[in-house]
């Protein structure tokens, strides 16, 4: 365990596994969502009560989903950087970050649509859609905060201080809808417990998140990658693997 | 299959906007976040070769380092100096290790 560990701090290590594990996530992250957009927006039955109009469920969770998950893997990055000074988790905080905003404004604008014909209204300031607004800002301020640093160093540390600081967010948006009942549901997809719809709606949302955590991690893997190339620019090995020929590409 | 024909499909039971303006947007953004990290990987190994090329390969400082050392150990300032100039003005040349050599 504590050599894994050694081994996550090398760029080294990780530029030449990356490489060998991304077309995996890329082919599984395009036949799943290939597989779940055809099953969810063809082949699912329709809502009885909502009609056609459920099927942006389908983009909706795995979005909101992703918004959150990258929230918390960017401040456990954090952490092992501030903890122990460990450079590729920053470097991996830094390219997530961009992605994870981008999930939570789709994740919110999808949800603006569906609450058209669905609620009668494409926002309320209800406790989920508050707390997910926040987390944009929190992306957008983690973004911003990195670049007002005039090091490397600083703005790192900063941007970890801040995604440490704004994982609080992630437990109330997820039990604000337990906690203060308003308007939106629920939870509707467990992955334990009984399903709160029936399998036939359900299989192609497990395709769509399965896919959507694929498409993040293979993401991941080639922007961090390039951060590597861009930070390390200078290393020995790098310049060795360009020597070579063998860039991965 | 939910649907009788493509234009039943399309339609979307009268959702036909909510459904493709949250998807399109969404797909969109996949293929943007795609295409975006594959120009920013290209444009990372770009700049990283342009980078190596005007500084001197493992085997070049290595090499010349040591004979370069003994040569020149008995130069005079004066001489330096003009051997520094003329790499200035040829600052164009590939060969980097006399633009180091000052």
């Amino acid at each position: 365990m504590w050599a894994f560990i050694q081994k996550l701090r090398s760029p080294k290590w990780f530029y030449a596994i990356g490489g060998k594990c991304q077309p995996w996530f890329w082919a599984a992250a395009l036949g799943l969502i290939a597989l779940g957009s055809v099953w969810g927006l063809a082949f699912a039955p329709a809502d009885y009560q909502q009609g056609n109009s459920f099927r942006i469920i389908y983009v909706h969770v795995p979005t909101a989903f992703l918004a959150q998950s990258i929230f918390v893997s960017m401040a456990a990055c954090g952490l092992a950087f501030m903890v122990w000074k460990i450079k590729l988790a920053d470097m991996a905080a830094s390219v997530m970050a961009p992605i994870g905003a981008l999930m939570t404004f789709v994740a919110l604008y999808s949800g603006a649509v569906w609450g058209v014909p669905t609620w009668g209204t494409w926002w309320i300031w209800d406790a989920r859609l508050t707390s997910m607004l926040i987390l944009l800002f929190l992306y957008i301020g983690v973004i911003a905060l990195r670049r007002a640093f005039a090091s490397l160093e600083g703005g790192a540390r900063a941007a970890s201080v801040l995604a440490m600081v704004g994982v609080i967010n992630i437990p109330i948006i997820k039990y604000s809808v337990d906690w203060w009942y308003t308007l939106h549901q629920p939870a509707s997809f467990t992955i334990t417990g009984r399903a709160a719809m029936p399998m036939a709606m359900w299989a192609p949302l497990l395709v769509m998140v399965v896919g959507f955590y694929c498409f993040f991690i293979a993401l991941t893997l080639t922007r961090t990658r390039s951060e590597i190339l861009r930070r390390e620019g200078g290393k020995r090995w790098v310049r060795e693997l360009v020597e070579e020929g063998a860039d991965g590409l | 299959m939910a649907f009788d024909s493509l234009a039943d499909f399309i339609a979307m039971g009268g959702h036909a906007r909510y459904v493709w303006a949250a998807w399109g947007v969404t797909l969109l953004m996949l293929l943007a976040l795609t295409l975006f990290a594959w120009f920013e990987q290209r444009l990372a190994l770009r700049v990283l070769r342009r980078h190596l090329r005007r500084t001197p390969t493992l085997a070049e400082r290595q090499v010349p380092k040591a004979s370069v050392t003994l040569a020149q150990a008995p130069t005079t300032q004066a001489t330096l100096q003009t051997s520094a100039q003329a790499s200035i003005q040829d600052g164009s040349q590939d060969s980097t290790h006399n633009r180091s050599a000052p």
